[in-house]
């Protein structure tokens, strides 16, 4: 597998990109086409989310990080893209396939405009989210340029994770029924409902292993606690991101000549 | 610059097996090390049987697998039509799946709308663009991606067998399209069963078996190869020879000439008819046996209880001799074959034994094999052959009949648009003689010549094998029949000439021998006929004396003493012969033909002359002396309506003593005809008439007729009388000279000298009262005689239904044919009965008629008798049954009375 493969795939990719556009927008129309509150649901689900966390760990469980709900939202939105396009891109090979019967059309538009389609879901979520932090506090504004940046590595980030979850789940079709778990699994491992702090520190090596974490907690830094994150946060996406990319292409394409067959 | 390229590609697929609940994988290699590749603008053909690998192939061009081992390289996009029904998103309508599919391949949005509205015309699917696609039907849904995949625009254009599920209009207007896109540039691939479909659109086709590339080459030699090696494999046998491949293939001869096929891929086969059905020599199931150079098929189909057997043999100088056998079940109806020789329409020219002509362009209004409408249809070689620049490529070919069993009739055809080719027919019609006791018959032996250097010549030397001639006259010697013709008129025809004999209860005509030819001279001719199994040789000597003559010497060589009853030459001459006549006669043949039978005109002409005469003047007299001392005689018919035809018919009956043979050669038939334009035979309108009341006896010759009221109640020979010697009859009205002494009104003498017997009779014929004759007949022996029968006779015509004598009353049944000599006697009394007599039965307008005997012969008897079916009359007879010798002098022979009642 040469480097020009990989490029004229890339290619091909961007060739078709104004197909990727439709796709993902057909799907964001298709999910909430005859709903009664349509694309405020986007909005209105990771809410929704935030006050049942909210009763739980602030209510119940009486934790003392201040301002709690806002301190959650801040994760969770950002693992709601997350959690979304990973089950639903999984088992979307398989699902689409009949996609693939169309001549040289690349398997990873599939996911990918999955991905792309979240991406829109997210980005009105944040339309309406962001005021809700900026008027708990203003002075977030300095940091608003970090925003789209961390935007573009989390997509970035979980275009990679999917290719490569997409390809996986094509030659173990377990996968998809693991997703769910594995999900619910990630959530708890990662920092949305909790500081860093909590962990004791010799499990911190945890939070090394999970990629999503530096995500998150950049996310917190910039929205909630207003601070330019650490250098180490800083070199934590930006490497995580580009690398799940790349794991995800190279899986993709490796194993074409399985994946065409199985699907 | 190749477009596509496939370098030592290997595909397999992994499938898992699933056995009583367990599951196996297994690998499958679907492509083996496929190497080939394309230029921009070709198009290509795959064929190849099924699971060989060909979607495989198709799908790694178009980007939907990726090959295991090797690469593929493709330039350029790609679309095309490869699964039914993929790709289109079940719920969405067609116009919408339009939409999703250009936007898929990557159409820009701007031109979406227009390219949808070219697909929706393009697909002709009319209202129900707008219906969802899952209520679409087969044809519908290939319609439309086929619409959808050529208006892409792409650089590579890929079709797989799907288009078959389209209906002619539509494929045809696939083709058409694809041929609009190679015009413009770009490449296609197709996947295709259809040979004509891949001969009309490929210069270049790739055959692939099993996942390798076996071939690939120009079309018409893959194509070959292909029809070589597909079917099942029992019914398939090839021999090769230097140039030249013969492949048989279940039902089917495939000819190939250096390599290129010249039969297009129906081949040569044969087709018949059984019950309204036709059935072809490719359904049935066949079973091939392969000897050095040879091979026997067999092929049988089983709903019809029949087998076909072909015998193909393929000799050094291109020589493929054919031999078909029918077997059937006994008591079946033979049916008639068509042998098809299906060629390549590149020949332009074609030939029978006397004409030729040029086949016209097949075009596409052409939907029915045409027929070149041979004159003479009875040729034994047809032929095409090819004009100068396709001369190599296609050698010049013969289709000859070598056996003629059966009636072969030749055709010569141009096929249709569909499948152009020229085609080469013979049709064999099983004869009404065909022997319904055996079980296999040859209906078919022809022979089959490649490369004919010069045509004209070949077939006058084939020919000139089987002729003699000398000026105006020429004798054709056909496989144990013989054809005269004068000035190229044919003065025979339908079975022409040719002669039996009777062994073991069966006839054994002349044509079922195998013939040997000794030409001689250009005058001479002996021909050695053989039956291997029963060690019986005809052997026919044919002399040309002059230009007007020439004799025939059949003599029979028994290897063994062997019985043989009887033996027959028969000679079928043309319609145009309107008169007979022998030394004491002249008559005419009737016009009209019977439907089913021969119409048996003079039971016995043993004179030793017959002649047949066409009063225009346009055929010459012929006649036809044959020798006394071997005891032929002739009899004289007119044919049946198959043949219309008049019929000489040689016979040499032996007499009980001589039946056996004894081994050796014997003498059988010694003929010979002579032919005069000149000679002019009047029939005599002489005849001698009574009359008596409103009944009329006409005298003539030997035979008297009645007639009541203008109509003859009398049939045939009417009143006359017979004797038997030696097997053989002698009637007055035809064995002997009449003249009449003696005639007033009222009363005939008439004196008739036999010309083969030493004997005359003098007949006297007196009107008596109220409409009865008086009939008297005086026997005289000039030298001493034993006859074994005496008659009187007078033959009734068979509106006669009811017989009665004094004590006794009747009713005639039918005319039997089984009968001997003396017919059906249905009565018999002695002389002091007196009285026999006919009437019509209920109402009608037959008078009765009797006959009562004056004069009293103690050893005869009265008869009524029913004749035969030639004859087919009711016989009123006074009769001598018993051998009776004579010495010279006159004896009383017959006197009575016949009474004809007027009403």
């Amino acid at each position: 597998m040469s480097l020009a493969l990989i490029v004229a795939r890339i290619n091909k990719i961007y060739y078709l990109r104004g197909t990727l556009w439709n796709m993902a927008l057909k799907q964001l129309k298709a999910k909430y086409a005859g709903s009664l509150l349509g694309i405020f649901w986007v909005a209105v689900n990771p809410l929704l989310m935030m006050l049942a966390i909210t009763f739980v760990f602030a209510v119940v469980f009486k934790t003392e990080i201040k301002n709690f709900p806002l301190f959650a939202l801040s994760g969770i939105l950002p693992w709601m893209f997350f959690s979304g396009v990973l089950s639903e891109s999984t088992p979307s090979l398989l699902a689409q396939r009949s996609l693939l019967h169309q001549f040289s059309l690349p398997k990873e538009i599939i996911p990918l405009s999955i991905a792309l389609s979240y991406l829109m879901n997210f980005l009105i979520s944040w339309v309406i989210v962001y005021p809700i932090f900026l008027f708990e506090k203003p002075s977030i504004i300095a940091l608003f340029f970090l925003l789209p940046l961390i935007l573009v590595l989390t997509f970035i980030f979980t275009s990679g994770v999917s290719l490569l979850f997409s390809v996986i789940n094509v030659i173990f079709r377990d996968l998809e029924h693991l997703m769910g778990t594995l999900l619910m699994f990630w959530f708890w491992v990662t920092p949305i409902f909790y500081p860093v702090e909590m962990i004791p520190l010799n499990f911190r090596w945890v939070l090394n292993l999970n990629p999503l974490a530096v995500f998150i907690l950049f996310y917190r830094e910039i929205i909630f606690y207003c601070r330019v994150p650490e250098s180490a946060t800083f070199l934590g996406v930006f490497f995580w991101a580009f690398f799940s990319l790349t794991i995800g292409i190279l899986v993709s394409l490796w194993f074409e000549s399985i994946t065409l067959k199985r699907i | 610059m190749a477009i596509i390229n496939f370098k030592d590609v290997w595909e397999k697929y992994r499938i898992k097996f699933i056995l009583e609940g367990k599951a196996s994988w297994e690998d499958f290699w679907a492509l083996q090390g496929i190497n080939f590749s394309m230029e921009k603008g070709q198009i290509l053909g795959i064929i190849g049987e099924n699971g060989s690998g060909k979607s495989t192939i198709l799908r790694l061009i178009a980007g939907m697998l990726k090959p295991d081992r090797g690469q593929v390289e493709v330039l350029g996009s790609v679309s095309g039509l490869l699964e039914l029904g993929a790709g289109f998103q079940a719920e969405l309508t067609g116009r919408e799946n339009i939409f999703l599919q250009c936007e898929l391949f990557g159409l820009p949005q701007d031109q979406l709308k227009e390219k949808a509205q070219q697909i929706i015309d393009f697909s002709e699917i009319g209202k129900f663009i707008d219906a969802p696609v899952k209520c679409y039907s087969q044809g519908m849904f290939v319609r439309l991606a086929f619409a959808i995949a050529v208006h892409m625009d792409s650089d590579i254009f890929l079709v797989d067998d799907t288009l078959a599920v389209g209906d002619e209009y539509f494929q045809r207007k696939c083709i058409k399209e694809i041929f609009k896109i190679k015009q413009k540039g770009k490449t296609v691939v197709i996947v295709t069963h259809d040979m004509a479909m891949l001969q009309k659109l490929c210069a270049r086709t790739i055959f692939l078996k099993k996942g390798m590339l076996v071939k690939d080459e120009e079309t018409s030699r893959v194509v070959s190869f292909y029809s070589q090696t597909v079917g099942s494999p029992k019914g398939i046998a090839i021999i090769e020879k230097k140039q030249f491949n013969l492949v048989f293939n279940n039902g089917r001869l495939l000819l190939n000439w250096q390599g290129r096929l010249i039969t297009p891929s129906s081949g040569v086969f044969t087709t018949f008819g059984v019950s309204d059905v036709w059935y072809n020599s490719f359904q049935a199931d066949w079973d091939v046996q392969e000897l050095p150079g040879k091979l026997i098929a067999t092929g049988r189909f089983y709903h019809l209880a029949m087998a076909q057997v072909w015998r193909i043999e393929v000799g050094d100088n291109y020589e493929i001799k054919w031999d078909i056998e029918l077997e059937m079940e006994k008591d079946t109806h033979l049916p008639e074959v068509y042998i098809n020789v299906m060629l390549s329409d590149g020949y332009k020219k074609w030939f029978a034994d006397t004409e030729q002509g040029e086949f016209p362009a097949i075009k596409e209004e052409n939907k029915y094999w045409k027929s070149m409408a041979l004159k003479n249809s009875a040729s034994s070689c047809i032929g095409v052959y090819a004009q100068d620049h396709l001369a190599d490529k296609l050698p010049a070919l013969l289709f000859e009949q070598a056996r003629l069993r059966y009636h072969c009739q030749a055709d010569v055809l141009n096929s249709d648009y569909i499948t152009p080719a020229r085609i080469l027919q013979y049709k064999t019609i099983p004869s009404a003689n065909a022997d319904n006791q055996a079980s296999r018959f040859i209906c078919f032996s022809g022979k089959i010549t490649l490369d004919v250097l010069d045509i004209d010549d070949y077939v006058y030397k084939a020919q000139k094998e089987f002729i003699i001639s000398k000026e105006r006259l020429k004798l054709v010697f056909d496989n144990g029949r013989l054809a005269v013709f004068f000035d190229n008129n044919p003065l025979t025809k339908a079975d022409h000439m040719y002669s039996a004999f009777f062994i073991k209860q069966r006839w054994f005509t002349s044509d079922s021998a195998f013939w040997d030819l000794e030409r001689e001279t250009d005058n001479r001719m002996v021909c050695r006929g053989s039956w291997r199994n029963l060690g019986v040789c005809l052997i026919w000597s044919i002399n040309i004396s002059d230009e007007h003559s020439f004799t025939w010497d059949i003599d029979l060589e028994v290897e063994q003493e062997t019985a043989i009853e009887q033996q027959r030459l028969r000679c079928f001459f043309a319609e145009g012969f309107k008169l007979f006549f022998s030394e004491s006669i002249c008559e005419r043949f009737s016009d009209v033909f019977n439907d089913t039978d021969v119409d048996l005109l003079k039971r016995c002409i043993s004179s030793g002359q017959v002649g047949l005469q066409d009063p225009s003047g346009r055929l010459p007299t012929i006649t036809l002396s044959f020798s006394k001392e071997l005891g032929n005689f002739i009899k004289v018919f007119n044919s049946d309506y198959y043949s219309k035809a008049r019929l000489l018919h040689l016979e040499k009956v032996e007499p009980e003593i001589n039946i056996i043979f004894s081994p050796g050669r014997h003498k059988c038939f010694k003929a010979s005809f002579s032919l005069d334009n000149n000679k002019i035979v009047e029939p005599e309108s002489s005849c001698a008439i009574v009359e008596n009341e409103d009944v009329r006896f006409v005298f003539h010759k030997g035979s008297g007729r009645f007639y009541k009221e203008a109509s003859e109640i009398t049939k045939n020979m009417a009143l006359y009388t017979s004797m038997r010697l030696c097997g053989r009859w002698y009637d007055s009205a035809s064995s002997a000279r009449w003249k009449v002494v003696y005639r007033d009104g009222q009363k005939i003498r008439a004196i008739g000298k036999w010309l083969d017997l030493p004997l005359y009779q003098q007949w006297e014929i007196t009107a008596k009262d109220r409409g009865s004759f008086e009939w008297k007949v005086n026997l005289g022996v000039e030298k001493e005689i034993e006859l074994d029968r005496l008659q009187a006779n007078i033959m009734f015509s068979e509106r006669f239904s009811q017989w009665k004598t004094a004590k006794d009353e009747g009713c005639f049944p039918e005319f039997r044919d089984d009968i001997d000599d003396d017919w059906d006697c249905l009565w018999s009394g002695t002389v002091y009965d007196r009285v026999i007599g006919l009437k019509e039965g209920p109402a009608h307008k037959l008078p009765e008629v009797s006959l009562s005997l004056q004069e009293l012969n103690p050893k005869w008897l009265l008869k009524i008798i029913n004749s035969d079916r030639y004859h087919r009359g009711r016989i009123l007879q006074c009769a001598s049954s018993l051998k009776t010798g004579f010495l010279p002098g006159e004896y009383s022979y017959f006197s009575g009375i016949l009474t004809i009642q007027s009403k």
